[in-house]
């Protein structure tokens, strides 16, 4: 004799008190130990500030801890009915049985997963994307944040561009998330922080250290090796080549910020990645690309290389000073990459800020920089090619052709 | 960090950088420039010799400019000098040349000249 079966509780979240079917529902977010007594959760992300909601099957989480995965298989998105249709959005809670596996070389410690972390990883057009941060077990806004994140990624390209650009600050405030792009080599190299105070990595005595709950108040930190660093936070650079991309170079010590050397990846390059309020360290920084262009850039003329410097630091002064307010807590990318054929050096600086909207070549511009006003933009547009500015001016790239 | 040469029956006042004018030692050589133009004697033109440094920045570039402009103010010429290569190409995209005075030197004339003041 079978058991009767009991009907699954359901526990409906809403903004107006009611849910679709004009039923009555909790309109605020419980506490954690709340939201454990149903089978499942419906609730609208509106909770958080989130408009939309994503629709998809094809999850891109592939790493996380087993209890979070357990809140994907029984809390969905809702939405207020579309034309009398109710919206109910999610990926069929069966398809976080089984995430797809990581891609080569990107490993998550199992102390980062074992603390609430998690990692995204999906692919565009030979693009490769990742997005990481760290749950939050005993909060219910953390984990309805993350549930609905994981909807919009697996819900394909649109929702992902759509939703990640536009999170607003309640959503950050529950799950800071950090965000790196990695396109082909000849296309941007993009790190944006959405709320989080401090870099995944540091240096403390000489040694970089990998800084576990980066996310939380309490810092304690764990060495990371040459092998570990690249699979930490970059995938491979591209999908299709099988060998590991990401090398230190040779002897190489970086003296600030997270430095590697790139090699194999159609021209040497380098991808580094900078804590902010930088003006006293610049210096040192700079011995850093120096060398890298010396090793590198033989065929180049030592007064071009000089030049280059110059606009590699100009750039990274701009990105420190306005981009990140030279305080600290930001962090900020360089890219530089050599294509020997085209006897070409492009470089590239993205910072968190806002951007702006500056013309080198308007009048004011020019009134500007006679008061010694943004001489470093006027300084690179001259003497480097083809400058421009992406994400509305936060992203700064140039070329030089030597 | 920066001598200074008068040349008295010239009346030329020159400033040698003997470093590059950073955003990271500008406090620095500005200090020295105050110290320098404090009580000056006469001069009518000032030279900015810049044929040892290999690069200046942006910020050094300020500081360039309100070194030049002040010697304007006291009536006098002024003029920097710097070797050929990459800092004549900065002067030139900055408008030093326009604006005041950039005199190229060839850089064994300048180690000549560094040699035999």
């Amino acid at each position: 004799m079978s058991l009767p079966a009991h009907p699954p509780k359901v526990l409906r979240l809403g903004c107006s008190g009611t849910n679709r079917n004009g039923q009555k529902c909790l309109f605020g977010i419980p506490h954690i130990n709340y939201l454990r007594n149903f089978s499942r959760i419906e609730w609208e992300p509106e909770l958080l500030g989130l408009e939309e909601i994503g629709m998809g099957f094809s999850p891109t989480l592939v790493a996380a801890p087993g209890w979070a995965l357990a809140w994907l298989k029984s809390v969905e998105c809702t939405k207020k009915s579309f034309w009398d249709v109710p919206l109910v959005s999610r990926a069929p809670f069966d398809v976080w049985s089984h995430l797809p596996p990581a891609p080569a070389g990107l490993v998550a410690s199992e102390g980062f997963v074992r603390e609430g972390g998690f990692v995204n990883v999906w692919t565009e057009r030979h693009a490769t994307h990742v997005v990481w941060g760290k749950l939050r077990e005993d909060c219910a806004a953390s984990i309805l944040a993350f549930v609905w994140l994981q909807n919009v990624l697996a819900g394909g390209r649109h929702w992902r561009r759509h939703e990640l650009g536009r999170l607003p600050e309640q959503f950050k405030k529950h799950l800071a998330l950090g965000y790196l792009h990695l396109g082909l080599p000849n296309e941007p190299v993009e790190a944006v922080s959405l709320g989080l105070p401090r870099p995944i990595l540091r240096r403390k005595d000489g040694e970089l250290f990998y800084a576990g709950d980066w996310i939380g108040v309490h810092e304690r930190t764990q060495k990371v090796t040459r092998a570990q660093l690249g699979a930490l936070v970059l995938p491979e650079l591209e999908p299709c080549l099988h060998e590991r991309l990401l090398t230190f170079g040779k002897n190489e010590k970086p003296s600030d910020g997270v430095v590697w050397c790139l090699e194999g990846v159609g021209g040497p390059g380098m991808l580094a990645l900078y804590s902010s309020a930088i003006a006293a360290r610049v210096d040192h920084m700079q011995d850093t690309w120096e060398r890298w262009m010396n090793d590198r850039l033989g065929m180049m003329d030592a007064d071009k290389r000089s030049e280059l410097l110059l606009c590699v630091r100009e750039a990274v002064i701009n990105a420190d000073e306005h981009g990140c307010r030279s305080v600290r807590g930001h962090r900020f990318l360089m890219a530089m990459q050599n294509f020997e054929k085209e006897r070409r050096v492009r470089v590239r600086v993205s910072d968190p800020g806002l951007g702006h909207a500056h013309d080198v070549n308007s009048m004011m511009a020019r009134q500007d920089q006679m008061m010694g006003r943004h001489l470093g933009l006027k300084l690179i547009h001259g003497i480097a090619q083809n400058m421009s500015f992406a994400r509305h001016g936060a992203t700064l790239q140039f070329d030089f052709h030597y | 960090m920066i001598t200074t040469a008068y040349d008295e029956p010239q009346k030329t006042l020159t400033f040698s950088l003997d470093t590059d004018l950073l955003s990271s030692n500008a406090e620095r050589a500005q200090a020295c420039f105050e110290r320098a133009l404090a009580n000056p004697q006469p001069f009518a033109h000032l030279y900015v010799d810049l044929c040892r440094c290999k690069m200046v920045d942006s910020v050094g570039l300020n500081l360039l400019f309100g070194l030049l402009h002040r010697a304007q103010e006291l009536g006098a010429k002024p003029t920097v000098r710097v070797c050929k290569g990459a800092l004549e190409h900065v002067m030139r995209v900055a408008r030093v040349d326009k604006l005041f005075g950039v005199e190229v030197v060839m850089p064994a004339v300048a180690k000549e000249t560094r040699n035999n003041p």
